[in-house]
């Protein structure tokens, strides 16, 4: 017996104790004080000091216990049984006493009835809504160190006892809640970020039966007295903004202000640029600052949830393509407000710009067919001045967190200048004989309107997957300009030789696009569901281009009509789309499978002829998207889609526009509709933390009874002629493959990717049916480390390899070999001095006849901070050290062309900015 | 009559439990509920970030489309001194902002408190770990303040992790299996509601079934990395150094 008992007390030390080797103990038996019996009990022992748990042990079935104390000191024994009161007794363990003996411990009630004293409180100026008493909590003293128990000790109808127990208005309150979510009070001695009673902005008590019960969620069931703090939030009163100037030799410059104010529930923000180093508006990070963005919730799937940040317009912040040199002039002021517990607000901007952009360009262009090969050079230059202003609005209402509902409607108006003098000769490229020479020149002056509006409406139901959503849009558009259009084009080979043309071209354009579209989703099973719309959209157009002459060269009015270069056509068009999508999503596997039919019927009125041209199809889309994971981070997925490809109005009936008489279209108006079969997969994997990455990806794709291009070329002039054709026997298609490995070495990223492209399409040349092979294979490897403030680096390059052949004209076959390199780097140097540097450099072989390209491109720049927070900035910047112009190439189906373009050259410029910020943090008032 | 008092009292403190009078459990399962405070975490992921303006109006916009709060279920079983803890798929997920680790359930845990040994299998971005320590060490402050949870009266104890995490956990005696949820253990008694109040989130105990748990089913995950605590933070630390505020929040998070 004593073996078993002195085994069960080793048993047991060893299962709760890990604290080895000790010369302290104590032991006791635990009995029922009632029955004498030996109990069961839960032997604890703390610190008597602070409570801290120091061991504990569960006695044996004869109630005793021995349980070893790891040092000396004052403790606290502590004996719980279920359905017994405790028993608590304070014992001291040193050196001349190592052992404690409780003997027997008749465990006592020691429960002490709680005394609720409830005293009213004298009524205050509260307020109730409903069944719920609000507090301000401004309306009381608080000091700033109070805690909430010393806030609520103020509040009448509520008591706090020693203890912290909190009775309101008369009953005792279980549970309190912070924002919603139970507040469990800090233990001073463990941390000290307490909830402080200044932060406070509101105290609700309610029965939890009211409505409020669904907000907080807790499944206590009856009505329980609750008090929920209200937080105030982290609303800084404040201004904060940015200046920005910078001049560099020959004229360049860089100018930016902005200010933005913030106030409890309102903000208003204005800025200012001109530059003309190609900034147009306050770019993505400033944008950002500022609050202009618009940011839409993107799905990763699987509950992930992201945003994407745009900078809110598409035309300010539009990004210099490198082409020409720029000026641009933008201003805008952004107001937004919430009201009404922030479920309603109103975002406003207005924006207003001056862009210009002067372009030189020559290009060079070589074209095969099978009865010619050419060679134009071109020269132009162009000058576009854009003037514009928009306003737009959102307003907002989030009833709840299942109903929203949002309104947005925008107005711009603009104004557009731009000129255009181009001359071109057109030679024949085996003889070296003139085909055409041209001078022309432009000067068009238009001025747009547009106006967006749209209406969104969402429904999340109480049945989980239960929604509805209906989208109402409005669109219109109307375009008035003028142009005067000036030309003489020489043609040896036609007699006249000259055809000139000297014309006045007015152009009236209305459009009015609405749509309307209903989405539904209901679950059919558990992991099974099905999502339907119906869609219906209005078109309703006019164009009206006209084409005046002189009466007689240099008369100076142009009065006389030209109906051949003239056109007027009104159209109308309205679309009814029903579709139907089913969705399985199990643990690891999603199936998305369905399809949309649009019934589209439109008329086209000639005005001019009186002809009407009438159409109606019917468009089936069908799709499917099979996803399968194999674990969080691996997945795979297969997508197929399919659409039919209309003609186009144009395709069928082509406009005569005599911008470019070398190039003429005509329509056909047999034209069937082709249809277009995407497939793709892609596998990937990653490994954030190893640095692990590898994915696949394939696409393959092609189309049935395709609309091609048909080329005719006359020999003599070289004028060219277009004319869509639908091609029966061969269907044209694309495909891809490619693959990406990534990985961590030395603290460094490398990534090797390798993808494949190909196409074979489909034209006529001169009748003659002309397969066009292309071919891509392209290697990259990016190599990329940084440290923290300390440096970033990056480098990547790989060759490209194309192979491209066309049947009908063997000649023009070639396989050209380039590759690109780029690299760019910062290194962060002692006394807040930073330098940066960035280069690319590509090249491209020759190839029939035109001249390989090489283009580099080094940017460099040092700056220094200054100021708490780095808020002042100095910088030195060096753009396109090499002083390159920039130069593109096009490789087409019967031509390859290439371009160099005027661009921003060789620069140094000092800059000077300084971020400013004022916050406060003051009581809101309401 | 001082008797009667006592037994009164019993009664009284015990209440709808007395059909269970003095009966130990030493096996058997517990379903816990993971409570989140979505729309702080969010802020938390955020950290000094969610001052800029822009990560105002996505805030803002998180708050509008998601629920305040998101559950996530998961059982422990036990007997004696062998607990697991396991994850269950959600059958909806959270909108979970950022990919944020504490809206997910990324643990399955096996502690066996006789030999202070745990077996953590962690899934961190792709990466799966089988993390093999000791028991977790937790300074544990007892308090007199007592809640019901599942039917048994538990009383809360505060105590600090990881340096800087404030627990407050909430054990029954009744229990004699000194574990809880998740890596939270050392309780006298088993642990069925654990908060973190500053992350914004608590588990708690929605169902205990007492029963008899075949000890062969308590086992260890077996797949992953082998490693330990130390050389994961260690792990983390260079994998996240250049998050920025995200980076020591989540090293937090999956540390847990």
């Amino acid at each position: 017996m004593k073996i078993s008992i002195l085994a069960i007390m080793v048993l047991l030390i060893c299962t709760i104790t890990s604290y080895g080797q000790t010369t302290y103990t104590i032991k006791g038996t635990t009995i029922d004080t009632l029955t004498k019996a030996k109990l069961t009990t839960t032997v604890t022992i703390l610190n008597a000091k602070d409570s801290i748990l120091q061991t504990f042990t569960h006695t044996g079935a004869d109630g005793s216990f021995s349980l070893p104390i790891s040092k000396p000191g004052i403790y606290l024994l502590w004996v719980t049984c279920p359905d017994y009161a405790s028993y608590e007794e304070k014992f001291t363990i040193s050196a001349a006493t190592p052992t404690h003996n409780f003997g027997n411990i008749n465990i006592q009630d020691r429960a002490k009835l709680l005394q609720e004293v409830v005293i009213k409180g004298e009524a205050t100026a509260i307020k109730i809504k409903g069944d719920t008493t609000v507090y301000n909590a401004r309306a009381f003293v608080i000091q700033p160190n109070d805690k909430v128990e010393d806030l609520l000790k103020q509040l009448p109808d509520v008591q706090v006892d020693k203890d912290g127990k909190i009775t309101a208005q008369g009953e005792k309150v279980p549970k309190v809640l912070v924002d919603g979510e139970e507040f469990f009070g800090d233990d001073p001695l463990l941390v000290t970020r307490n909830l402080r009673a200044d932060m406070v902005d509101k105290v609700e008590i309610y029965n939890k039966k009211s409505d409020q019960a669904a907000f907080t969620g807790i499944d206590d069931g009856k009505t329980t007295k609750t008090i929920n703090i209200k937080l105030r939030e982290d609303k800084k009163t404040g201004v904060f903004g940015k200046v920005l100037g910078g001049l560099g030799n020959d004229g360049y410059y860089d100018g930016q202000a902005m200010f933005n104010k913030f106030k409890g529930k309102y903000k208003l923000s204005v800025y200012g640029t001109a530059s003309n180093i190609g900034k147009n508006g306050l770019g993505f990070e400033d944008a950002s600052k500022l609050g202009t963005t618009s940011t839409t919730m993107v799905d990763f799937g699987d509950g992930a949830v992201g945003y994407s940040i745009s900078t809110g317009d598409d035309y300010d912040n539009s990004t210099y393509s490198g082409r020409g040199i720029p000026h641009a002039a933008t201003a805008g002021a952004h107001y937004d407000t919430k009201w009404n517990a922030d479920k309603e607000s109103i975002n406003t901007n207005y924006r207003i710009s001056s862009l210009s952009l002067n372009t030189t360009q020559d290009q060079d262009q070589q074209a095969n067919y099978t009865n010619l090969s050419t060679h134009r050079v071109s020269s132009q230059n162009t000058y576009n001045h854009t003037f514009r202003q928009k306003a737009d609005m959102i307003y907002q209402n989030n009833f709840n967190a299942n109903t929203t509902l949002k309104f947005t409607a925008d107005g711009t108006i603009k104004s557009t200048d731009n000129t255009l003098d181009l001359t071109a000769t057109n030679e024949n490229l085996n003889t070296g004989s003139l085909l055409s020479k041209e001078v022309r020149s432009e000067k068009t002056n238009g001025d747009v309107k547009l106006f967006n509006t749209s209406f969104l409406f969402n429904k999340k139901f109480k049945k989980d997957r239960r929604t509805l959503s209906w989208n109402v849009s409005e669109a219109f558009s109307q375009t008035d300009s003028k142009r005067f259009l000036n030309s003489v084009i020489t043609t040896p080979a036609k007699n006249p030789a000259d055809t000139t043309l000297n014309q006045y071209q007015p152009v009236h354009s209305l459009s009015s696009v609405l749509n309307s579209n209903i989405t539904y989703s209901e679950p059919l099973t558990a992991k099974f569901s099905a999502i339907f719309n119906y869609g219906f959209g209005i078109t309703t157009g006019v164009s009206d281009r006209e084409s005046y002459n002189q009466s007689a060269p240099g008369a100076g009015g142009y009065n006389i009509f030209d109906p051949t270069l003239s056109n007027n056509y009104k159209l109308n068009q309205l679309t009814n789309q029903l579709g139907a999508l089913f969705n399985y999503r199990g643990d690891k596997t999603t199936l998305t499978f369905g399809a949309k039919a649009s019934d589209v019927s439109y008329t086209q009125t000639n005005q001019l002829t009186g002809n009407v041209g009438k159409r109606s199809f019917i468009n089936i889309s069908p799709q499917a998207v099979f996803r399968y994971r194999f674990g969080p981070s691996t997945n795979y997925s297969f997508n197929y889609s399919g659409a039919a490809t209309q003609p186009t109005i144009d395709q069928l009936q082509p406009i005569q526009i005599n911008t470019d008489p070398q190039n003429i279209s005509v329509g056909n108006a047999n034209l069937q509709p082709s249809f277009r079969h995407n497939f793709s997969t892609s596998y990937s994997a990653s490994k954030t933390i190893s640095g692990q990455y590898i994915s696949f990806r394939g696409n393959y794709s092609f189309t049935t009874n395709p609309i091609i291009t048909s080329v005719t070329v006359d020999p003599l002039t070289g004028i060219q002629t277009n004319q869509p054709v639908n091609l029966t026997s061969k269907n044209p298609y694309n495909f891809g493959a490619g693959s990406s490995f990534s990985r961590r070495v030395l603290g460094a990223t490398v990534e090797l990717s390798l993808s494949a492209s190909g196409n074979i399409g489909y034209s006529y040349n001169n009748h003659i049916l002309s397969t066009n092979k292309q071919t891509n294979y392209n290697a990259t490897l990016y190599l990329q480390k940084n440290e923290v403030k300390k440096y970033s680096f990056s480098v990547s390059g790989g060759p490209q390899y194309s192979i491209y052949t066309y049947s009908v004209q063997p000649a023009s076959n070639n396989s050209p070999l380039g590759y690109n390199i780029s690299s760019s780097g910062t290194l962060y140097l002692p006394g807040k001095f930073q330098i940066a540097s960035d280069i690319r450099y590509s090249y491209q072989p020759p190839v029939r006849g035109v001249p390989a390209l090489t283009s580099n491109m080094l940017n460099a720049s040092i700056n220094k901070t200054f100021l708490k927070g780095d808020n002042l900035k100095i910088s030195i910047t060096g753009n396109n050290l090499l002083n390159q112009d920039q130069v593109q190439r096009y490789p087409g189906l019967t031509s390859i062309t290439q371009t160099s373009y005027n661009t921003i050259k060789r620069y140094f410029m000092l800059s000077v900015s300084w971020d400013f910020t004022k916050f406060g943090t003051t009581a809101e008032k309401n | 009559m001082k008797n009667l008092i006592i037994t009164i009292t019993c009664l009284l403190l015990t209440g709808k439990l007395f059909a269970q009078q003095n009966k130990i459990v030493t096996s058997g399962k517990i379903e816990f509920e993971k409570r989140i405070n979505l729309h702080a975490v969010a802020k938390n992921e955020l950290g000094e970030g969610s001052f800029t303006e822009v990560y105002k109006q996505i805030l803002a916009d998180y708050k509008s489309k998601t629920p305040q709060f998101g559950t996530l279920n998961s059982t422990l079983i036990f007997n004696n001194n062998k607990t697991l803890f396991t994850p269950l798929t959600p059958d909806k997920p959270i909108n979970n902002f950022s990919g944020n680790p504490i809206n997910k359930q990324f643990n399955t845990i096996y502690t066996d408190l006789t030999a202070n040994s745990s077996v953590a299998q962690k899934e961190i971005y792709g990466d799966l770990f089988l993390v093999k320590d000791s028991v977790r060490k937790i300074t544990w402050r007892l308090t007199d303040e007592t809640q019901d949870v599942a039917g048994y009266t538990c009383r809360r104890a505060n105590g600090l992790i990881l340096d800087s995490v404030y627990v407050v956990a909430f054990y029954t005696d009744r229990i004699w299996v000194s574990g809880g949820p998740e890596s939270f253990s050392g309780l006298p008694g088993m642990i069925l509601k654990v908060a973190l109040p500053h992350e914004n989130v608590v588990w708690t105990a929605t169902k205990v079934t007492v029963e008899d748990i075949p000890p062969a089913t308590i086992l260890p995950p077996k797949k992953g990395e082998v490693i330990n605590n130390k050389d994961l933070a260690a792990k983390l630390k260079v994998a996240m150094k250049n998050w920025g505020s995200a980076g020591p929040y989540e090293m937090k998070i999956y540390l847990l």
